[in-house]
Order: structure tokens, then sequence, then C-alpha cells
């Protein structure tokens, strides 16, 4: 008996453990980077851990706020955020609507053209012609056109779509309303919690993207957010801050970490609507279509 | 019917647009004479391929890196759903679960600044721990050994909370009878993990399974084209990133075209092959189609 004890009071403790464990290797690193994006010199180049701004020190920000590109790519973040979320979301409602109908014609045909761009695609060289011949290239409408179309989205959105009671459908079509009329007036409204879950992984794909710039402009006024830190933070382009008047200029490392700050402000404010919708989310993804 | 055609258009370009670009593979590409009026070359990209020693590397390096993820980041969010569910307390279980979903939202340019950082021998926290067990400092990401370790460890760290969403939902769907009548029948903790709470979720699990081999081989490219240097070439190259380096940087895009239309076809084949091996083992209860 008294074995068990013991075991039922270790089991807690070492699961308690490894989760704390998890969450403060999470946790830490935020802690980190914000002391070290507002430390003077000394401090942000002390090894070992950081935790409260002993000398405290906003240089970092001010460089990094003066510099154009910071500014340009908030603003093309912003655009592919906006114009990408309502594209994404007009094509996958297009799509899926349709394929919900029971009298759309080749129905299954279709989801299977749907799940096979899930399953194979070109690669890069391919892709990359394709944006050349439609003139992409270097357009800020790379970020938007391609994103728009996808299939996982649409097959989410069409299992939603199904769940409608065709009932409430048939009852409107009797009335004599159209199939516009029906998708605004009935199954859009209906589907708002899927929209906006739908809605929400566009917006935070759009912020996080950076492949697409990478593969496909190089025009640095057209670089969005995530390109132009990267150049800071992994290329360790740091020259356009050096050259500054500035006599004492911050450490590269608050620059650094001045640039994560910066670059990953949009996420923490939408962070608690996407822990409200997400969870959510990935639970409509979960259904078998 | 004009909504599926406006959505139709936009899969018709960009998910099946490349595929006609995949031709070039076949031909000699060059850029004045466009994807159609190249010359066909036949199979002689495929020939030089599979000559060329760069390639065996990469297909293993490529192989490799899939395969150690798969067997350690994949069940990472399984464990994590099977401890979450241990937790009596529902306020440290949400604690934990909010911060562990953090680092999704993350991208991967800060991802990998950050890994950087961290991991650096001079300023960095993780030669600091090193340090308490006398360990000297190592340049740890100019070092090819360590690089898979990098990828898959920070693959896990970036997944984990979110990833086990699906499966934690899936442990609160098992009926509590069935926990309740497992102790009065004298099962300990472990004992009901491994009879009751794993073989309820592994529905889940196979339908899991099969989705995270659908981007197999193409999965990770941007964590790792981040975190790649000259130096780990040798073990952290993989064919996105040497597609990408070779292909649309030294302009050698029909080469790298062939070696791309490879990898689509091997992770075609893969994914049919787990679906069909799944469905097998389950007697067609489980899998996508």
């Amino acid at each position: 008996m008294k074995a068990k004890k013991w075991q039922d009071l270790i089991a807690p403790f070492i699961i308690y453990l490894v989760l704390s464990l998890l969450a403060l290797i999470v946790v830490y690193p935020f802690i980190h980077v914000t002391e070290v994006s507002f430390s003077a010199r000394g401090e942000a180049l002390r090894s070992g851990f950081h935790f409260v701004p002993l000398d405290f020190e906003w240089g970092a920000y001010r460089e990094l706020l003066e510099y154009p590109f910071i500014w340009s790519g908030y603003a093309n973040t912003l655009f592919r955020m906006v114009v990408g979320t309502i594209l994404t979301l007009l094509v996958t409602v297009c799509a899926a609507y349709p394929l919900s109908r029971p009298d759309f014609p080749m129905k299954r045909v279709l989801v299977l053209l749907l799940l096979f761009t899930m399953i194979f695609d070109g690669g890069i060289v391919p892709n990359y012609l394709l944006m050349k011949e439609l003139h992409l290239l270097n357009s800020r409408w790379v970020y938007v056109l391609p994103s728009a179309a996808n299939a996982f989205q649409v097959l989410v959105m069409l299992s939603f779509f199904r769940s409608i009671p065709d009932a409430l459908i048939e009852a409107a079509r009797i009335d004599g309303a159209r199939d516009l009329r029906i998708l605004f007036r009935i199954v859009l409204p209906l589907s708002i919690p899927s929209l906006v879950t739908i809605g929400l992984w566009s917006l935070v794909h759009h912020i996080n993207a950076f492949m697409d710039n990478l593969l496909y402009v190089t025009d640095q006024s057209k670089f969005v957010l995530q390109q132009v830190v990267r150049q800071i933070l992994i290329e360790n382009k740091l020259d356009p801050f050096t050259t500054a008047t500035n006599l004492t200029p911050p450490a590269p490392e608050s620059l650094k970490m001045a640039s994560v700050i910066v670059c990953s402000l949009p996420v923490l404010v939408l962070y608690p609507f996407l822990l409200k919708y997400f969870e959510k989310g990935t639970m409509i993804g979960s259904v078998k279509g | 019917m004009a909504l599926f055609l406006f959505s139709f258009v936009f899969f018709f370009i960009f998910k099946y647009g490349p595929l006609y670009g995949v031709i070039i593979a076949f031909k000699d590409f060059r850029v004045v004479d466009g994807i159609w009026g190249s010359p066909w070359v036949g199979l002689q990209h495929f020939q030089e391929l599979f000559q060329n020693g760069d390639f065996y590397r990469l297909l293993k390096n490529t192989l490799l890196l899939n395969f150690y993820l798969l067997i350690f980041a994949f069940p990472a969010p399984i464990i994590l759903a099977l401890l979450l569910n241990e937790v009596r307390s529902r306020f440290f279980q949400k604690f934990v679960q909010t911060t562990m979903y953090l680092p999704h939202f993350v991208s991967w340019v800060i991802m990998s600044g950050l890994i950087i950082y961290f991991l650096s021998p001079t300023t960095g926290v993780v030669a600091e721990i090193v340090g308490w067990f006398g360990a000297e400092p190592v340049f740890y990401m100019g070092k090819k050994e360590y690089f898979r370790s990098i990828i898959v460890a920070s693959a896990i760290l970036k997944d984990l909370g979110w990833g086990s969403i699906i499966y934690f939902a899936a442990l609160s769907g098992i009926n509590p009878e069935m926990q309740e009548s497992a102790i009065i029948d004298g099962a300990n903790r472990w004992q009901r993990i491994l009879r009751i709470n794993i073989p309820s979720i592994m529905p889940t699990v196979a339908i899991m399974f099969i989705l995270s081999l659908g981007g197999f081989l193409s999965a990770n490219f941007e964590q790792i084209i981040n975190l790649l240097n000259p130096v780990t070439y040798e073990t952290g190259d993989v064919i996105d990133t040497y597609v990408y380096r070779v292909g649309l940087q030294q302009f050698q895009y029909s080469y790298t075209a062939a070696i791309g239309l490879f990898k689509s076809l091997v992770g075609l084949l893969l994914i049919l092959g787990a679906n069909l091996t799944v469905r097998k083992l389950s007697r067609g209860e489980n899998g996508l189609w």
C-alpha cells in the first residue's frame, strides 16, 4: 500500500515538472528578447540570462523606426493581410458553395481535382516560371493571388456548408430566392464561425509569409516586414544602422532583438483572438471530407 | 455557376498552371525561347541527375531529415496531449496550452533568428547552461553534425502545443465511465494510458499521420532555408534549398525542375502508399479516401 502512495505522488510531480519546464522554454525567450532590445550596449552584449533591463535604453528602437524599409515592410504586410484575406475568403466561398449544392455537375471529379493540388505540386522552378509568365515578379500581387487558391480551406468550408440543413435552402428557393441571394442571406450568415476561422488562418499566413517574397520579389521597397527583418536578423545586414551619425550606436544584439519585437507585434496583438477561434478551427479541419 | 468559374480560374492558374512548367524538366529551357519554344531533350536531365554526386547527398539529407521529423516530431504532440490529460488543475492545463500555442504563430524568420542567437557561443544562453556542467561553448550553427538535431528540436518546439490540440480534444472525448471502471478493476495510471487513452486516439493519429505525409519532403523549407549556412550544406542541404540556390540563383532551370519533379513524384507515391497502408491496417475504417 505504501509503495502505491509513493507512485501516486511521484507521477503527477514529474508531469507538472516537465510541463512547467516546457512552458518556461517558450516564455523565457520573450523576456530575454525584450530585455536585450531595451538595454544599453554593455548589458545587451553580456552573456547569460537576461530578465529586467538594468540599463534602460531605447536607441535600438529609434534606429529601427528611422529605417524606411521597416515602414514600407509594414505597409506591404498590411496590404497582403487585408487584400489577401478578403481574396482568400472570396475564392474559398465561391468554390465551396457550388460544390456543396446537390445539383452541381461533376462534383466528385472537381473535389478530386482539389485534393490532387494538396498532394502534388509542380515545384519551385515551374512556379517561378509561371509567375514570370504572368508578370507577377516584383509585384505586390504575387503575395495575394497564388495563396488565395487553397484546397484545404475549400474542403473545410465545404464540409461546413454541407452541414447546413437542405430544408432551409429549399424553403428559400420555393420562396423564389436565387442562388446568390441564398448564399448571402442564408448560407453566409450561418457560416460566420468558419469564415472567421479561415479568415484568421489566412491572416496568420500573410503576417508570417516570406517565402514568396524571397522567391519572386527583389525590389526592396516591395519587401514584406518578415523579409526586412530577415535581412537584419539572419543575413546580418546591419550596415544601414552603422552609418548613422549617432556617437553611441546601439549594440547589434539590441537592434536584432528590437526587430524581433517589431516584427512579432501584429501576431501578439492578434493572439487572444487567435486562441479563441483557432482551437475550434482545428476541430472543423479534422472533420473527414 | 459564375461564382465557381471565378474560383476555378484561380485554382487552374495557380495550382495547375505550374504543371505546364514541369515540362521544362524534359527540355533545355532557354529564357528567350520560352517554355514551349525550348528544344526537347528527353530524359537527359534525369540522367545527369543520377550521375551527379550532389543528388545523392540531397536525397539522403531530405529523406533522413524527414525521417527524423517523423519519428521525433510527429509523436511529440501526442505525448504532450497525454501528459496534459493527466493534469487535474484546469488552470495549469490552460496555462501550459496557451503558452505552448504561441510558437506556432511566430514566423520561422523570428524563430530561426532566435535559435541562432540563443545558440551563439558568445552571448547565447545555451552556452551558459552548458557551462554549468563544465562543457566548453560550441558554435552549434556552424557544426554540420548538429544541424539535423537543431532542425528537429526547433520543429518540435514550434508545433508541439499546436499539434496537441487535436489529440487533446480526442482524449477529452473518451467516456469517463471507461476510466472509472478501469480504476475499480485496479488499473494504475500507466495501464489506463496504455490500454484506454492511446487506443482511443488511434484513428486521429492515423489521419494526422497521412496528412503529415502530404507535405513530406517539402515541409520545413522555410525553417531550413533560414538556419542553413554553407558550413552545414553537407548535412542540411535538402532538395528544396538546392533547387532554390542552383535553380533560381544560378539559372539552371531545367536541371533543377527535374530534381523538383522527382521530389514531387516521390512525395505523391509516399502519401498514396501511406493511405493504402493505413486503410489495410484498420480494415478500411481509417484513411483519407
